[in-house]
């Protein structure tokens, strides 16, 4: 089931889409719906402001290229910072979600 | 292309979706309407995503812009001395731009200023820029060609009636004046030669009296008595010659105006017509001038006729010496950057290390340096603001307390101009302060060890030695005249005396009355309980005023020379302590039909009678018609009086008795302890039309002549004080530096038995070989601007030895001393601590 997504899971879900290889917007709501196996599903019109966000601060740069069906498209790809951003956060969110559950199974 | 790129970006997007919906079964059409209904609305996505891409350059810049803010408040010691030595710079040289704009740049208000000159006579041995005589200016004007108009002008004196009687200065001019000016009444009409009875006034006075300007037109304001027509009022801010003049009337130079060729009383001022120019027009004038000395020997012998702009000849006094305070204060603003340049790069070596992180943890090289330039701007503004205020309140401090004398210094303000400068500093300084540590900072290379770095800071802070020299040395010499300038004798003693001017309308006419009036007043005067002694004399001292004359001395009928001519009193003499010499002085019994008398100065004596004496001579003043009555005998001689001023040569003087004169504008000096307003009732007790007026103590107007070389003196001391400070604090900068870098080395020089002494003799005889060739660069460079500081001095040689002696001596004192603070802490170094420094 889609659920609204936060600003600031959707960049993190940017950056880790990205990490894997570089992607057009398209390309990458497609992979975060893959890789969540299908429980989030991204709005799609919301993804493009965070992706001219992100590419503002630094994290991502982009390219226009040929895509797949032989069509101009901009390809993102992440930067050095946004590597490093991706990795900090990965760590937050893991000691956010451990502690989370900490919490909410707590008897 | 980055227009419809956003778009185009979007556009990809939808259709990806709307080819999804097809494979999902749906037709073309649906499958884009479904795909836009998903996506959402195309223009408001693509508004927000431009608004991303700009707005987070700012947020980002903002972000800048609060982190330097904090850093600010982190360091207040640092922050501090950068805002205030950048302030104080800034604030200093936006005074003195804005007092130099509003004398020397700003034209003054008259049309064609190029055209408009001020017109002298110029004697061979004597005055450059000497007043006309009014054949000479007839002739002048009616024999010029490249002259379009000319006009004659002299000062006058009104009482206005009123609830109070006021006084008030004017004018007498010829008809072409606000012709020549290029400055027409703004409302009503100028006068015609030979109109009587008509004034053209002030705006301030046609408000003042009427409440509105155009209808003070055919009003009638009472001068002197009589009724008056006002038939035009000048536009709102005109002033000629000065802020005081009310009114302008007609000139009147008497019906026997051919006669008076020797009496030089009239200001010149001359519009070049619009086909010749200002060089063909003093061509001219030099050939009028050839031609009228060769007519008349007897007057115009030994002269020539001179033309200036006039906005150059109102700032020729004070030019220089304000160029020269601007240099002085644009130096010292480079002596602060360099502080400031040096302070900076020694903080970027304390943050070495947070560049590191920073760089490490991805930040490029162009967001440090934004970074650098973001704080130095946050400074910088700081500094800036900081300024603004400083500027104001200096430019208030300059209008009060700064001279009177310097023309148009009162519209020194902060105008526009200065704003501006002062914000293209700030922003021009902080931006090189945030270049200079930006571009030392790299990963890679060691910022401020390196001996190019050690020895670009050593060459900053000699530079900054040498012109606090340099300013130190102009600061002295000016010291020195200005104590040569008080030490001058004026010739008489202002301490306690009052003066005040009275002006007598056209009522008293005749020599009988205007005596009248006279002995009526000095009786009352020195009746009045406090008063000593009360004596007139037609020209006060140091009141700028100049009367000359030609003469010829009975017997000797070939040569003729020219003196000053006043009339004056026993009582003056006394009043004023003048010593009297030899011979016989004024009695107060001089009468108009009596023998004829004159005393003269002991220059006067000397200079024309160097091998008799003078008195029993007949004297023949050289111009008629109101001057050849103040021929006579000399009775006595008195001594010298510095009537221009002490920096100022004497004039030699004739003294005409007040009684044989029929002397109708005076100013009265009186010895008393009393209060003025016993003179203010005294006079009106005599004749409540006529008022006394300008009532000073001549001990104020003595201080008043030497306000302007007093402002310079101060001025230049304190630029030069501040630079020797920042200068010492430099030196201080550079050897504690230095000691800090070479700790280690310090350390180990006195494990292997190095003394104390020897560690502190090395580090100042490292300081020694800096301050030395800094104060002999300053001193040289001093020596070598001689011919322009000249000018300003007094009695003084500006290559004068003991002056520029006792600067190098205190600036090597200073800046030694400076030194001894870190080559103290540099021979106390315990070389166990030494060698664990980092």
């Amino acid at each position: 089931m889609p659920t609204d997504l936060l600003q600031g899971t959707l960049d993190l879900l940017i950056l880790k889409a990205l990490a894997l290889e570089p992607m057009h917007g398209w390309g990458i709501a497609v992979r975060i719906q893959q890789l969540s196996k299908d429980a989030l599903q991204v709005q799609q019109g919301s993804l493009y402001p965070a992706v001219y966000r992100l590419e503002a601060k630094g994290l991502i740069k982009s390219e226009w290229d040929t895509s797949e069906n032989n069509r101009k498209a901009k390809y993102y790809s992440l930067t050095r910072a946004g590597r490093k951003q991706l990795d900090a956060e990965l760590e937050n969110w893991k000691r956010f979600s451990t502690a989370m559950r900490l919490v909410l199974e707590a008897r | 292309m980055s227009e419809n790129d956003v778009r185009d970006e979007l556009e990809f997007h939808v259709r990806m979706l709307a080819e999804e919906n097809m494979r999902k079964g749906m037709s073309a059409e649906e499958a884009r309407r479904a795909a836009l209904d998903a996506f959402g609305a195309l223009n408001t996505i693509e508004e927000q995503c431009r608004e991303n891409r700009r707005g987070a350059a700012l947020e980002s810049f903002l972000a800048d812009a609060k982190h330097g803010l904090r850093l600010v408040r982190r360091t207040p010691s640092f922050s501090f001395t950068v805002i205030a030595t950048l302030a104080i710079a800034i604030a200093a040289c936006a005074t003195m731009f804005s007092v130099v704009d509003a004398v020397l740049l700003q034209p003054i208000g008259y049309p064609a200023p190029e055209k408009l000159l001020a017109i002298f006579e110029s004697w061979r041995e004597g005055q450059q820029h000497g007043a006309f005589s009014a054949p000479n200016f007839l002739d002048v004007q009616q024999q010029s060609r490249t002259l379009s108009s000319v006009a004659a002008f002299y000062t006058t004196s009104w009482n206005l009636a009123g609830r109070e009687t006021e006084a008030i200065r004017g004018i007498a001019a010829t008809q072409d004046l606000f012709r020549v000016l290029g400055v027409p009444p703004a409302y009503g009409r100028s006068f015609a030669d030979g109109e009587r009875n008509v004034v053209v006034i002030s705006y301030a006075l046609a408000t003042r009296q009427f409440g509105d300007a155009a209808a003070a037109v055919n009003r009638a304001l009472i001068l002197d008595g009589k009724p008056r027509t006002v038939i035009g009022v000048m536009p709102r801010g005109f002033r000629f010659p000065n802020d005081e003049t009310q009114v302008w009337t007609s000139a009147n130079f008497g019906a026997d105006v051919n006669s008076q060729r020797g009496a030089h009383y009239l200001g010149v001022l001359g519009r070049v017509a619009p086909n010749a120019t200002a060089e063909q027009a003093s061509r001219e004038l030099a050939v009028i001038g050839a031609r009228l000395t060769k007519a008349y020997p007897d007057t115009n012998d030994g002269e020539t006729f001179i033309a200036e702009r006039l906005d150059a000849a109102r700032v020729r006094d004070v030019r220089r010496g304000l160029l020269i305070l601007l240099a002085a204060v644009i130096v010292l603003a480079i002596i602060a950057a360099a502080n400031l340049a040096n302070l900076l790069l020694t903080r970027v070596a304390a943050r070495a290390r947070e560049w590191a992180v920073r760089n490490s943890l991805g930040a490029s090289r162009f967001r440090v340096m934004r970074q650098f330039l973001t704080e130095s701007l946050v400074l910088g503004i700081l500094g800036g603001a900081c300024a603004l205020l400083l500027t104001a309140a200096g430019l208030r401090l300059l209008t009060r307390f700064g001279p009177d004398d310097i023309p148009r210094i009162a519209e020194a303000s902060m105008n526009g101009r200065v704003v501006l400068l002062t914000i293209a500093a700030s922003l021009l300084m902080s931006v090189f302060f945030g270049l200079v540590p930006a571009l030392a900072v790299s990963p890679d290379r060691p910022i401020s060890g390196s001996p190019a770095a050690t020895r670009f800071r050593a060459l900053m802070v000699m530079t900054q030695l040498a012109l606090a020299v340099t300013l130190l040395c102009g600061a002295s010499l000016l010291i020195r005249s200005f104590l040569h300038v008080l030490h001058v004798d004026p010739g008489f003693d202002p301490r306690n005396v009052l003066t005040f001017e009275v002006s007598l309308p056209s009522t008293y006419d005749g020599i009988a009355r205007v005596n009248a009036f006279h002995d009526a007043l000095l009786e009352r005067l020195r009746a009045t309980p406090g008063i000593e002694v009360a004596g007139v004399i037609s020209q006060l001292p140091l009141s700028g005023g100049r009367f000359g004359s030609s003469f010829r001395i009975n017997g000797i009928e070939k040569d003729e020379w020219h003196a000053s001519v006043y009339v004056a009193d026993e009582g003056y003499f006394r009043a004023m302590r003048i010593p009297f010499v030899r011979g016989r002085r004024f009695d107060g019994h001089e009468r108009a039909n009596g023998e004829r008398v004159l005393l003269v100065s002991s220059s006067a004596a000397k200079k024309f009678w160097p091998d008799s004496d003078p008195i029993g001579a007949q004297i023949r003043f050289g111009a008629s018609g109101g001057y050849e009555r103040y021929e006579g005998r000399i009775i006595g001689i008195v001594a010298d009086v510095h009537q221009q001023g002490q920096e100022e040569e004497i004039e030699p003087t004739f003294y005409v008795p007040l009684r044989q004169a029929g002397l109708d504008f005076a100013t009265y000096v009186v010895r008393s302890q009393s209060d003025p307003q016993a003179l203010i009732s005294a006079v009106r007790a005599v004749d409540p039309n006529i008022v006394a007026a300008h009532i000073n103590t001549m001990d104020q107007q003595l201080a008043d002549s030497l306000a302007r070389r007093r402002f310079q003196l101060f001025l230049l001391t304190f630029f030069a004080g501040a630079a020797l400070l920042l200068a010492a604090l430099g030196v201080y900068g550079v050897i504690a530096y230095s000691v800090t870098q070479r700790t280690k080395e310090i350390g180990i020089r006195v494990a292997l038995g190095s003394s104390v002494a020897g560690v502190f003799r090395m580090v100042l005889g490292d300081a020694v070989r800096m301050i030395l060739p800094a104060i002999v660069a300053g001193i040289a460079a001093a020596a070598a601007l001689r011919s322009i500081t000249a000018a300003l001095l007094f009695r003084v040689s500006p290559t004068d030895p003991s002056s520029l002696t006792s600067v190098a001596i205190v600036v090597a004192a200073v800046s030694l001393l400076a030194a001894c603070i870190p080559a103290k802490r540099a021979a106390s170094i315990d070389p166990t601590v030494a060698m664990r420094f980092e």
